[in-house]
């Protein structure tokens, strides 16, 4: 069983990852940091105690709830337009002309339109016109704080509430369509007069419209207060008052300011204003610049900048980093890269297969040895060759006779017969003479002297063609 | 990058020496810094180039072509590379890859090119074509920059052509088989009887049919008959079994090249004669069955089937004798199963290392009847009788002389089974087996 080597297949280099590391960095870098804004106003995003996030957490548990940031983008965004809630908190600037017109383009479209204005400024006015009520809102009088208001409600909530920095409503009419649901706590039913309403339900139609001369009813410093007055009853119930069964709440979140994070910070040391803003907003705010390249890569780099320049202006430091340098990058450079020895290719070399081959290419270089071996080889070749040609063996003396009358010279046959017959007894072990043989020149010479022998009866050993012709 | 291209051990002192003159001008020993730095510039240049240039070769669009078809022609190899790019691709040496068994006979196995910017550059080489399927190519190439600093991974060019060459029926060989059939007189499988090919007329006698009679004779008063030649039905088949030892001996003279030439021309032969021919070749553990059939479509399946059998499968085989045995059991199973119940020539020819399993497998199908069998053994070790001297012919027959004396014995073991075997050798290996093919048809 082999082991298999775990391999690891590098599939993006260090070096491009640090790469595109870096072209992010520079990237983020070029497009400035994120600022997130903090409201300090009646915003839903404002956890502080001026903030309506508490509010818009209640509202979001029951009912679904957009945040406008653009009123001219959210007639388009609305899926469902049966029964649409408005709720403007304390806006901080007047309506324009254009963001009237696609409330009023709401009101139009949608079959049933509430809206609920809890507004001490003064800027909702110009709302209340286009919907030809009749009420205004004067803005807010040093002289009326913290009001006692009596409220008496039609959907059946009554109790008493205690106002911030209310502004009494201006009722242009009394019409039957108007009830003023507020008024001041010492002033009776039969009295009522302008200075003394701070809240009123109207009915325009197809839109009910609910103001209260004050939006700090609604703020979390108020819902999230422990006191006796039920002011989270009355908003609750409120809602559901308006909301009739099943509606579409758009709570205002475009007229209230946003400050920038560093304006927030300097608030802080600000005691009356400190309160305003809510921590954990800041500190995400704060983290967020604090992370971004553009906060710190621009000091670092004028930091390093500054720091090689004055190393460099030091003489015998200059020279040591710039040796540093040129050693790490040359050393770098060495055991990165693993150099290859640069050998040609290797071509393919030409074979010729034979049987035998290293005996063959041996002989022919000339390094061919004989001994008695090849003798005996030889002698059973020609007895073979003789014996099947002319029907007597090479052991027998008749072969002379043979082979004279195959033209072979008398004298010659016998030699032949006799060296032959000779060194086969030595080599076959039957003689013991001679006594030292070279059997190199011995065999050699046999083969020259059979070849004569073999082409009287017609077979070589020389020759391409062969004994094996007869042999096989 | 670093995977596509390495550096050379040359530029590694090149980067020794580009820091040392760089130091020394730090040190105020001379004013080599600037050279020191327009060395280091120059290999980050030259790097890029390489890394370059690499790239393209590895997508550069090749064409490869062979020309030659026939056993001793030339075949000609071409790889034509297109450079589609601006960037020139210098210097790139190329080896091509092919079997070791080939001959070059002309243009070189490698080369030396640049290729440049959208251009085309061909490397062409010939072979000495040999019967058989020979795959040549890719070609390996390897990028180096001109200075020899920067050396690109090997990268394989081009595809891998597999090249099946045809067995030449040469001249002589012609010449053998005509004097052969002429001496035999078996030109044609001649006879009198029912046939559709005319023969020769001869006068009418009692009981001949009438539609025989020759009316042109009769015009000139002689009452003749035709006679039409006897259809024979006679099916030879070849069982060519491949072992390593036939591929051993001069190019385009081993045992193989020797029997696939033999084969051709025998085939061609009974091809002309209408026979019913087929082949069926064990080579290398791989069993090349081919298509039976008669006249010149039956020679074309057995150049086919010749031209096919795969060098480089037989000198890697290793299938022992048990497997030799098993495929063997196979090729009978197909032999009986695909051969017509008319009498049949089996002409087999194994190695001298195979021939004994062989005829031991085979010798059951005498017993069918219809075949009748002819084993030939070539004598693998007379084939480096060529290309030497006189007297070192003499030494060598000396020394392989046991290897003849086995084939003696092996030959004659087998036809003890029944089986006519033959061992045969390079010079008349042609005129024994031609003439015992002949022989066979009367």
């Amino acid at each position: 069983m082999t082991m298999k080597r775990k391999t690891k297949i590098v599939m993006v280099s260090t070096l491009l990852i640090l790469l595109l590391l870096l072209i992010g960095i520079i990237g983020i870098l070029e497009k400035g940091p994120i600022i997130i804004p903090v409201f300090i106003g009646a915003h839903p995003a404002n956890n502080g105690p001026l903030g309506l996030s508490n509010l818009y957490e209640m509202l979001r548990y029951n009912y679904t709830v957009i945040l406008v940031t653009n009123w001219s983008k959210i007639i388009d965004s609305l899926e469902e337009c049966s029964n649409i809630l408005i709720i403007i908190v304390s806006p901080e600037a007047p309506y324009k002309r254009d963001e009237v017109e696609s409330i009023l383009d709401i009101t139009r479209k949608c079959r049933s339109t509430s809206i609920i204005i809890g507004d001490e400024t003064g800027n909702t006015n110009m709302i209340l016109e286009a919907m030809r009520s009749n009420t205004r809102i004067p803005g807010y009088s040093p002289e009326g704080q913290y009001p006692i208001v009596y409220f008496n409600t039609p959907w059946g909530w009554s109790g008493i509430l205690v106002l911030d920095r209310p502004s009494v409503l201006t009722l242009l009419s009394l019409t039957p369509n108007l009830t003023p649901i507020g008024v001041l706590a010492t002033t009776t039913s039969r009295a009522i007069s302008e200075s003394t309403v701070y809240s009123i339900v109207e009915n325009l139609g197809n839109i009910t419209v609910l103001v209260v001369g004050d939006g700090s009813i609604f703020l979390n410093q108020v819902i999230r207060s422990n006191t006796t007055m039920d002011y989270r009853g009355f908003i609750e119930s409120m809602i559901k008052f308006m909301c009739k069964h099943n509606c579409t709440i758009l709570l205002e979140s475009s007229k209230s300011q946003a400050v920038h994070p560093r304006d927030a910070f300097r608030m802080l040391s600000d005691p009356s204003k400190a309160l305003l803003v809510d921590p954990i907003s800041l500190i995400i705010s704060f983290l967020v610049q604090v992370i971004h390249p553009s906060t710190w890569l621009p000091p670092l780099l004028d930091y390093l900048n500054r720091l090689i320049f004055n190393l460099l202006n030091i003489d015998y430091v200059r020279g040591m980093l710039l040796l540093i340098s040129i050693l790490v990058i040359t050393l770098t450079i060495i055991s990165r890269e693993r150099s290859v020895p640069d050998e040609p290719l290797q071509d393919t070399i030409e074979v010729t297969w034979y049987g035998h081959a290293s005996f063959r290419s041996k002989l022919l270089e000339g390094g061919a040895k004989l001994d008695k071996t090849d003798f005996l080889s030889l002698y059973s070749i020609v007895d073979s060759l003789l014996k099947s040609t002319t029907g007597v063996s090479l052991q027998s003396p008749d072969i002379v006779k043979v082979l004279v009358s195959r033209g072979i010279n008398q004298r010659k046959a016998l030699d032949y017969y006799e060296f032959m017959n000779k060194y086969y007894g030595r080599a076959s072990s039957k003689s013991r003479w001679p006594l030292i043989v070279f059997w190199g020149s011995i065999v050699r010479k046999a083969i020259t002297l059979s070849e004569d022998i073999l082409r009287s009866i017609g077979y070589s050993l020389m020759e391409y063609r062969g004994v094996e012709e007869r042999l096989v | 990058m670093s995977s596509i291209v390495s550096p050379t051990s040359r530029l590694m002192a090149l980067v020794i020496l580009a820091s040392s003159l760089i130091a020394l001008d730090l040190f105020m020993v001379a004013s080599t810094g600037l050279l020191g730095l327009a060395i280091i510039v120059f290999i980050l240049i030259l790097r890029v180039y390489v890394v370059l240039a690499q790239t393209v070769l590895a997508n550069i669009r090749v064409i490869t072509s062979y020309d030659g078809i026939r056993e001793g022609d030339p075949l000609k190899v071409a790889y034509t590379m297109c450079n589609e790019t601006v960037v020139p691709i210098a210097i790139v040496e190329l080896s091509l890859a092919y079997p070791e068994y080939l001959k070059i006979i002309e243009g070189s196995p490698g080369a030396l090119i640049l290729i440049p910017p959208r251009g085309c550059i061909t490397y062409k080489t010939v072979f000495l074509a040999r019967v058989g399927k020979h795959r040549i190519g890719p070609l390996r190439a390897v990028l180096r920059d001109p200075f020899g600093f920067f050396k690109g991974a090997e990268l394989k060019l081009g595809d891998i052509l597999e090249v099946s060459i045809r067995p030449r029926e040469g001249e002589v060989l012609r010449k053998i088989l005509l004097n052969i059939a002429r001496s035999t007189g078996l030109s044609k499988a001649r006879r009198a009887g029912e046939g559709s090919e005319f023969y020769f007329t001869r006068d009418y006698r009692p009981g001949d049919d009438l539609k025989r009679i020759y009316w042109k004779a009769l015009a000139k008063m002689r009452l003749a008959v035709r006679e039409y030649e006897r259809e024979s039905m006679i099916y030879t088949l070849f069982l060519l079994l491949i072992d390593k030892s036939m591929l051993y001996g001069p190019y385009l003279n081993t045992p193989l090249e020797h029997i696939s030439r033999i084969i051709a021309i025998v085939s061609r032969h009974l091809a002309e004669k209408n026979d019913w021919i087929n082949s069926i070749i064990l080579a290398g553990g791989r069993l090349q069955i081919g298509i039976p059939g008669r006249g010149r479509r039956g020679y074309v399946n057995i150049i086919n089937n010749i031209s096919s059998i795969d060098y480089m499968s037989i000198m890697n085989d290793r299938s022992d004798s048990e497997n030799l045995k098993a495929l063997l059991r196979s090729t009978i199973s197909t032999i009986v199963s695909t051969t017509p119940r008319s009498p049949i020539n089996l002409i087999v020819i194994a190695s001298l290392d195979n021939a004994t399993s062989v005829a031991s497998e085979l010798k059951h199908l005498q017993y069918l009847g219809k075949f009748t069998i002819h084993m030939f053994i070539p004598i693998p070790h007379l084939y480096g009788l060529e290309k030497i001297s006189p007297f070192e012919r003499a030494i060598y027959r000396i020394k392989t002389f046991s290897d003849t004396s086995r084939a003696q014995s092996i030959v004659r073991d087998i036809r003890r089974t029944g089986i006519r075997a033959l061992a045969v050798t390079p010079w008349d290996m042609a005129t024994r087996i031609i003439a015992r093919i002949e022989r066979m048809r009367v």
